[in-house]
């Protein structure tokens, strides 16, 4: 017989005494590789994501939308790899998002990005400051959040006690960004006095100008003398609150006037602009206080590769060390995320699972080829993922929940060649036609060509997958290029591992010395009674081809009947989610305090929330989805965040996607009753959106897509299933506006500018300058302004004063110094301010929002439904609009709508793995035309895949599942394990024809020899499924090649040989 | 060939059922709030709205029910559950013995009249009926 590659590499180590050498540094570096791979828990996802903001200080959004962000994006354009562009012009600056194709290189779009703005700048309008460019990365999002809190602790104190662990923290390697969430800074406070002003004849920007003029020193030079040098150094600056206080801003009756004369100056906190609080929820730990209490929290980013669990620990252990020193008595800190832990434990879980999926393989094995031949699965199967976790190592990759999920997916495949060789090994010698050394070598040498054929089917299967585009192929690619690493190297370790191994473990048993004869064995009998009359009688075969087709229909019938839904990815069972609150626009920061207040102390009753903290005036630290979101730039005293942590999931029954489902009725209705839009957010499963479901609405001006939205709004709120419907449309909020008497201003020698001055700094206030020589981390700015009990109102703001230029003005000859009244120079009026422009890829855009949850979960169900109402829509000018699904309208001359979110990343990813799914049929059919020679006999191979259809629906309306991109990924995956079933039972049924057989005996035979290893590399796959079941968003992969398996199979070994014959039945 | 489909199938099935079901079950119910004690608290007060010139109106508290913490101000509020709970506002001027209250409060609501660190939150209060009928004068 002819040896082929098998035969060699299988003659060459099967005595040899490098293989067991080469076994044992194999798995010596893929546990060493296992330890030093980063451990993280979403995997490392380039989104080059690049935000722009442009200022325009003063400018409306019309204006800011026209003259910046309008020839910005246009610029744009000429950028290659720009996927898309979306801009947000709001009062006083653009923001302007650009995200390139994913996989781009970051540092080489910065670059580019950067060319363009600046080639540009000349055609911005005056006005126009610096822009400020910042990247968006995974590794943004903090890993690690410590929240300081305590009972007597105020904010300030609370902010300087976490600075200074942040400072200390900083000095850890490997550490990224520290940041401070929330708590007041240290401020020298000038809080002017109206009537001493005006006593006192001295003006805003008086003080302003001395105190600057006050706070400098300057190194004036050095003179020499007796062989010295000595320096001289002119002014002092500012140290401390008195030296402020008694700053000279102007004379008054030939007396000087104070700074502490004309206002008062208080060292000590900035005035309020977040309420940040902490407090225990009903799952506490034992023994801790109920009630809230101020906090502030200090946020650690990871650097890029580095392991979270690792850095985690590192930081934890400082902090425990700084206690009683930096950190006062008073103070507690509670971790309120970690993700290195559970990155860990995440990893640690799949593991887990990775060695359940094993043993359980190796028990089946065991069943069918008795323990010695499990061993010798059981031994290769480690070998294999030990190279696969040095590959892993040596490519960067890191180990988060793809690429071992990977691993446990291939866990049920990666033994089947081992299976196949062991059990051909162990059928030659239990048939003892030969002595033991050469029996092996012909059994490796019989299987080994198949079993080459058949690895490179089922890569050939799982590669395209690499191609899928899009935020979803970074997640996805882990697994194809893992898979496929894996298969090589059990291709490897299945011929020089296990004949070495089965040479040594498996026994010749000694029973009973006749003749092997195939007939007598149980298989043969089975598949003789089932096979024998299906091939005679023409019109039985028929009647088997019909059920199963029924069968098939029956299955895909389900899809259309909604039995099966589709999803991109069911949500994860995660330690967290967050609750975004958006007080309408204009609402003061104590009232939006009041309702996140109300809100979180709701949630602290659900009895799995371990903790809550709310963010009032400020974001909360951003998790995945709100590095897309844009949750980071939520500021503003209308806003307000919950982070709402449950406990550990193995202490609660119900996933969080329930609790989160459970606790949104409570937490909308109080919203509801403050007029405030609150949304349950949770991380998402896959790449994160701006939003599950999300109409985009097109049209020519802003009046008609503000109405067509508001419309659609209200379709997605009378939808059931449809929650968290919300809008980027900005309430009324009350302007206004102070329109300065030219004539008389320039009468009384003041200009337009320093009354604009003169107001900044009278109610948002101005920094005027800082302390120095201070010991704070952060610097102590020096702030006037007007205390905010005097600006409540209109009133409060005409009698501030100006001060008149007089001659200076060049407009006046009254005398200088006058104080005139701003109510004599301005004069109010009351408007709206400006909604913020949206646009995406040069679109106007306006943008409805909302979730699904209850009783549709898929959004696609959601959206067919909403299409009848939205179809029906009456709009002016008579026309109505269909939705679209996957490109942008043609024109803006008509209203339109486009669906987005999580339905863009869906179809993109469905449509890319169809395709991928196209190529591995058409790669596998010229595989095995290849090898078989025959342009038909891979066609009747090829049947095996649509059989899998029979258990795949069914499977997943049994277990009440969606039908997910994990399903799809499983169903590619089992198309190649299935055509290697056909491929070993046809090549078996060729070489006996080869040998003389006749079609029918050589069709039987072979159903009999090959059954064994087909159900124990499909049984295999199954057991090695089954523990993927637990995972929420992992189960549909597990269902597919569960079902898919045992159904495709069992039909395989029947219809298979039945095809076959058939279609031989003239040339036998 | 349909028997031996049939019992394959029958074996797998009880593994598979138990290995993918159960996923929905009884939502528990919120746990009640920490029990309480009832204390007789004097001097609720009502927020007032007092007019003000221009047709605006204010809402006024009166200065002593207003604490400090650090930089913030807060009183103690009686919600509509008779539980004590602190609410943070921002302050304006002072009117007589009164404090104007810019943001946090609505007219109406019950506060205690003098600040009592003794009292915090999740305390139950009996309303007196003089204050009730104020309120509901109002």
């Amino acid at each position: 017989m002819n040896e082929g590659i098998a035969g060699k590499l299988a003659k060459q180590f099967i005595n040899s005494k490098i293989t067991p050498l080469l076994m044992v540094a194999a798995l010596l570096v893929g546990v060493i590789a296992t330890f030093m791979t980063p451990r993280e828990e979403e995997p490392q996802i380039v989104v080059p994501m690049v935000d722009i903001y442009i200022p325009y200080p003063g400018a409306a959004p019309a204006e800011v939308s026209e003259r910046v962000a309008k020839p910005f994006e246009r610029s744009l354009t000429e950028i290659q790899g720009v996927d898309y562009v979306y801009s947000t012009s709001m009062p006083d600056f653009a923001l302007v998002t650009v995200r390139y194709d994913v996989g781009a290189s970051t540092e080489e779009s910065m670059v580019k990005l950067w060319a363009t703005l600046m080639k540009n700048m000349d055609k911005m309008p005056a006005g126009v400051q610096m822009p400020l460019m910042k990247k968006v990365a995974i590794d943004d999002v903090p890993v690690l959040n410590l929240t300081f809190w305590g009972k007597d602790a105020d904010p300030q104190h609370l902010r300087r006690a976490a600075l200074d662990v942040a400072d200390e923290l900083k000095k850890i390697p490997d550490i990224g960004d520290v940041e401070i969430k929330g708590g007041l800074k240290r401020q020298i406070r000038i809080l002017l006095d109206k009537e001493k002003l005006q006593r006192y004849n001295v003006s805003a920007m008086q003080i302003m100008m001395q105190i600057k003029s006050a706070n400098s020193q300057i190194t004036s030079g050095d003179f020499t003398s007796m062989n010295r040098e000595v320096i001289v150094r002119t002014g002092k600056f500012l140290e401390s609150v008195e030296d402020v206080r008694s700053v000279v801003v102007g004379v008054s009756g030939g007396s000087p006037v104070y700074v502490r004369d004309v206002a008062t100056v208080t060292d000590g906190p900035e005035e309020i602009d977040n309420y940040n609080f902490f407090t225990w929820g009903a799952a506490a730990p034992a023994g801790q206080p109920e009630g809230e209490y101020p906090a502030v929290t200090l946020t650690v980013a990871k650097r890029k590769g580095t392991d979270a669990s690792v850095l985690a620990g590192k930081v934890i252990a400082k902090v425990e060390h700084l206690e009683g020193s930096v950190i006062p008595e008073n103070i507690t800190v509670t971790e309120t995320r970690n993700y290195g832990e559970t990155a860990t434990e995440k990893v640690f879980t799949l593991l887990e699972h990775l060695s359940i999926a094993v043993v359980a393989v190796t028990i089946v094995v065991g069943f069918f080829l008795g323990w010695r031949g499990a061993l010798v699965n059981f031994m290769s199967v480690p070998i294999t993922f030990a190279l696969t976790l040095l590959v892993y190592f040596l490519f960067d990759y890191s180990l988060n929940r793809v690429t071992l999920f990977a691993l446990i997916f291939v866990t049920g495949i990666v033994v089947d060649d081992s299976i196949i060789i062991a059990e051909n090994i162990h059928r030659h010698f239990s048939m003892k036609r030969q002595p033991k050394l050469q029996a092996a070598i012909t059994a490796v040498s019989e299987v080994g060509n198949p079993t080459i054929l058949a690895t490179f089917t089922v890569i050939a299967a799982v590669l395209p997958m690499i191609f899928v585009s899009g935020l979803m192929g970074p997640y996805m690619s882990p697994m194809p290029i893992g898979a496929s690493l894996a298969m090589i190297f059990s291709l490897l370790v299945a011929l020089i591992a296990t004949p070495w191994l089965s040479y040594r473990l498996l026994k010749t048993e000694d029973g009973g010395h006749e003749e092997y004869d195939i007939t007598k064995t149980p298989y043969y009998k089975v598949f003789n009674s089932i096979l024998s009359p299906l091939i005679d009688s023409g019109l039985k075969r028929w009647m088997a081809f019909g059920v199963v087709g029924m069968m098939l229909l029956g299955a895909i019938a389900l899809v259309p009947l909604k039995a099966v839904q589709m999803k991109m990815l069911p949500f994860d069972n995660k330690n967290e989610f967050q609750v975004i609150i958006d007080m309408p626009e204009g609402t003061a920061l104590e009232e939006t305090g009041r309702v996140a207040q109300e809100i979180s102390g709701y949630l602290r009753t659900v009895p799995e929330v371990e903790s809550c903290q709310y963010y009032a005036g400020t974001n909360a630290p951003i998790n995945f989805n709100g590095l897309v979101r844009h949750y980071y730039l939520r500021h503003g005293d209308n806003m307000a965040d919950i982070q709402v942590n449950l406990i550990d999931k193995g202490l609660r029954s119900d996933q969080s996607h329930d609790i989160a489902k459970r606790v949104r009725e409570g937490v909308q209705e109080i919203g509801r009753r403050y007029g405030a839009n609150a949304k349950i957010v949770e991380i998402p499963p896959g790449p994160p959106v701006l939003s599950t479901l999300v109409a985009e609405i097109y049209g020519p001006t802003e009046k008609e897509r503000i109405e067509l939205a508001r419309k659609v709004k209200e379709i997605f709120l009378e939808t059931p299933g449809v929650v968290d419907v919300d809008w980027l449309v900005e309430d009324d909020q009350e302007v206004y506006e102070l329109v300065v008497d030219q004539k008389k201003a320039a009468f009384r020698g003041v200009s337009v500018e320093q009354i604009a001055q003169t107001l900044r700094m009278s109610v948002a206030g101005m920094d005027v300058g800082a302390l120095h020589r201070q010991p704070d981390l952060e610097q102590v700015t020096i702030n006037v302004r007007l205390p905010k009990a005097d600006r409540t109102s209109l009133k409060d703001l005409s009698n501030i004063f100006v001060q008149s230029q007089g001659m200076g003005s060049m407009t006046s000859r009254l005398r200088a110094g006058e104080m005139i009244p701003l109510s004599e120079l301005v004069r109010v009026e009351k408007t709206v301010q400006d909604k913020s422009i949206y646009r995406k890829d040069l679109h106007d855009v306006v943008y409805v929002t909302a979730d699904v949850a209850g009783i549709t979960e898929s959004p696609v169900y959601a959206m067919l439904e909403m299409d009848k109402k939205i179809e029906a829509l009456k709009l002016p000018g008579g026309h109505s609009i269909s939705p679209l699904y996957t490109s942008l309208p043609e024109s803006e001359a008509k209203t339109a709508m486009k669906w987005d979110g999580e339905w863009q990343i869906t179809f993109e990813v469905f449509r890319d793995l169809g395709t991928a799914f196209a190529v591995v049929l058409v790669i596998i059919y010229l595989l095995i035309v290849g090898w078989f020679q025959s342009f038909k006999t891979p066609l009747i191979m090829m049947i095996a895949i649509p059989l899998s259809l029979v258990g795949i629906i069914p499977g997943h309306w049994i277990h009440g599942a969606f039908f997910t991109a994990t399903s799809m990924i499983g169903m590619i995956a089992l198309a190649g394990i299935m055509v290697r079933n056909s491929v070993l039972l046809i090549d078996f049924i060729q070489i006996r024809r080869d040998e003389g057989e006749g079609l029918k005996q050589a069709i039987i035979e072979s159903a009999a020899v090959r059954t064994r290893p087909i159900i124990l590399t499909s049984g295999a796959v199954v057991i090695g499924s089954v523990v993927m079941l637990f995972d929420p968003i992992f189960q549909g992969l597990a269902i597919s090649m569960i079902w898919g398996g045992v159904l495709s199979t069992v039909l395989t070994l029947v219809v298979v040989p039945l095809v076959y014959y058939m279609a031989e039945k003239k040339n036998a | 060939m349909a028997l031996k489909k049939i019992n394959m199938l029958l074996a797998l099935l009880p593994l598979l059922l138990a290995a993918g079901c159960g996923a929905d079950r009884e939502a528990p119910a919120p746990a009640a709030p920490a029990a309480a004690e009832t204390l007789d608290v004097g001097g609720l007060v009502p927020v007032r709205a007092v007019q003000a010139e221009e047709g605006a109106s204010l809402l006024v508290v009166p200065a002593a029910a207003v604490f400090h913490e650090g930089a913030m101000a807060g009183v103690l509020v009686v919600g509509e559950d008779g539980r004590i709970a602190v609410r943070w506002i921002s302050t304006g001027h002072a009117i007589g013995a009164g404090l104007i209250v810019l943001a946090g409060l609505d007219a109406g609501e019950l506060v205690v009249g003098s600040y009592d660190p003794a009292l915090r939150n999740g305390i139950k209060v009996t309303k007196s009926q003089a204050v009730t009928e104020e309120v509901q004068s109002k």
